[in-house]
């Protein structure tokens, strides 16, 4: 388990003080994936590099399996470290080292022997997927191949916790889900708590169980990912969950209602559903939907029918659907 | 354009005294870049660690202070810094003239421009591959010979050639202060008998072997660096 205690820091630069932590509290349990999201200049990098003493914070207390690692002597804080990994947005692989190698890294700081450290990194490498790059030197893998290795490289130590400070912002998006999958995999085959720092919404619908909000080095809202997403309490959750709810320029003339999905279920196709049964078709203005454990959450602007009877009775038709909320809209002018 | 005497005075050099002109030449050459190495290695690589926010801050006075001394070895010119040090000369090999007296003299000339030479090559090491090794739990000792040197190494290896080239110059400087190799030949013949001809020679030898050190240091370093495909 995770624990962080009032944590804060203050960054002091020539233009004057940047408070990139303030007083935050989080708690991550054992075999969560915990996603820590926010924009640039939020302060979750500095957050992450708390959680292994990268960055020493002003004050606060940082547990780790109920070890307080700031009251640790450097000695064993370099201990407590192997068992805390961290892979990075630019991999940090030793350029002049082959796969298996960096591998072995971690090993050789710990004293492995030399042949019993080779053989866990070719099962390593297997692991990940990338069992014929043992030979290969990180400048002929691609950006995937070589975070691969580095989480290979992450799990030599038999790490507890797994840190990624936004492993996947510098891949593709295919990359980045297929990296996404295996770090799901490796939560669920070897149990290790996983902590993901992001400012990609889509990072935390794909593998989190639970995130946690980050603005202006504040910890805004927490808790299970469909719970928070579905209804975010805080601004800064509402612009990250709904980024383009107020974006549009052009005002129909037709009534315009909003419908905030809660949940229902991912197979209920509702306005197509609304357009057959009632013979109502309704205009999408603005939608900003996803799905997260097969369920719909997000919020969506439609424009009413013109005919005023049509439109209360697609009113009232949306009304009545349950995980759903339908409200009209009458401050839509921008 | 030169005397048959010039040309059969050169021969005969050529003859008696190029080898073991040649010989002393390199050894003066590498042994002072090794010294140099030995003690600027360690003392470039501090320059690096030591600083503040480095992997193993030292107090900022003394850091300062190393600074200072080394920019001030280095801008004693090294005709001058080689009559400083003779007497450490003397009471290392006995002697403050030939080559192996100059060889001291040559390499605590060196060791602070080899100090900065490493500086520049591990500050060339990425931050971030440092920073991932601390959060595995490296020490400092092990940031510093399995990460900041190996990864310098192409980098460490092409300045060794620097460093070379550029004792193989003070050399031939050492001839005027009674040290040997070629340079003694070229300064000796050339300057002091007005003999042409020989220098000539002597400066043709000089690019030739400057021009091999350069080319097989740069193979060297290629061949050893894993980033080229």
């Amino acid at each position: 388990m995770i624990e962080l205690k009032g944590l804060s820091k203050t960054y002091h630069t020539a233009s004057g003080d940047v408070k990139a932590l303030e007083n935050v509290d989080l708690r991550i349990e054992d075999g969560d994936i915990y996603g820590i999201i926010g924009l640039s200049g939020a302060g979750k990098s500095t957050l992450v590099r708390c959680i292994n003493l990268l960055e020493k914070p002003d004050s606060g207390e940082v547990l780790v399996d109920g070890k307080e690692l700031t009251a640790l002597s450097d000695r064993e804080l370099r201990r407590a470290r192997q068992s805390i990994s961290m892979i990075f947005q630019g991999f940090n692989l030793l350029m002049q080292r082959t796969s298996l190698d960096n591998v072995c890294f971690p090993m050789e700081l710990a004293g492995v022997k030399k042949d019993a450290a080779r053989k866990k990194a070719r099962e390593l490498l297997e692991l990940v997927g990338l069992p014929d790059k043992a030979g290969a030197y990180p400048v002929q893998l691609s950006g995937g191949q070589k975070q691969r290795v580095a989480i290979a490289r992450a799990l030599a130590s038999d790490p507890k916790v797994l840190l990624c400070d936004e492993a996947t912002s510098a891949l593709d998006p295919q990359t980045t889900r297929s990296i996404l999958a295996l770090l799901k995999e490796l939560n669920r085959k070897l149990g290790v708590t996983v902590v993901v720092i992001t400012h990609e919404m889509r990072v935390v619908e794909q593998i989190c169980s639970h995130v946690a909000i980050l603005d202006k080095g504040v910890i805004q809202e927490s808790g299970p990912v469909a719970e928070v997403f579905a209804n975010p309490r805080t601004e800064a959750g509402r612009r990250l969950v709904m980024p383009e709810d107020d974006k549009i320029h052009v005002l129909p003339e037709n009534r315009l209602v909003r419908l905030v999905f809660n949940g229902l279920s991912v197979v209920e196709p509702v306005i197509a559903t609304l357009a057959r049964d009632q013979g109502i078709c309704l205009n999408i203005i603005a939608a900003d939907t996803r799905s997260i454990g097969a369920k719909t959450y997000g919020s969506m602007v439609l424009a009413l029918p013109l005919d005023e009877t049509d439109a209360a009775r697609a009113l009232i038709y949306l009304r009545e659907i349950e995980g759903v909320t339908a409200e009209e809209v009458t401050d839509y002018v921008q | 354009m030169f005397s048959e005497a010039d040309v059969k005075l050169l021969q005969d050099i050529l003859r008696s005294d190029l080898l073991r002109a040649v010989g002393e030449t390199l050894y003066m050459t590498f042994l002072p870049t090794l010294f140099a190495f030995l003690i600027g290695l360690p003392l470039g690589v501090l320059l690096v660690t030591g600083e503040e926010g480095g992997i193993h801050p030292l107090p900022k006075w003394l850091m300062k202070a190393v600074n200072i001394v080394i920019n001030l070895l280095r801008s004693i010119p090294f005709l001058i810094l080689v009559l400083v040090v003779l007497p450490l000369t003397r009471f290392l090999v006995g002697t403050t003239v030939g080559y192996r007296a100059m060889t001291v003299s040559l390499a605590i000339a060196a060791f602070p421009f080899v100090a900065r030479l490493v500086e520049t090559s591990v500050r060339e090491v990425d931050q971030g591959v440092v920073e991932a090794a601390t959060a595995m739990g490296a020490s400092p000792f092990q940031i510093v010979c399995k990460v900041l040197i190996p990864e310098a190494r192409p980098s460490l290896i092409s300045n060794f050639v620097v460093a070379l080239i550029t004792i193989f110059g003070y050399n031939a400087m050492s001839g005027v202060l009674g040290g040997g190799g070629i340079g003694a030949i070229a300064v000796n013949y050339g300057y002091y008998r007005s003999r042409p001809l020989v220098m000539y020679a002597m400066v043709i030898l000089m690019i030739v072997l400057v021009q091999v050190f350069q080319s097989v240091g740069n193979a060297l370093a290629r061949r050893s660096d894993r980033r080229i495909r």
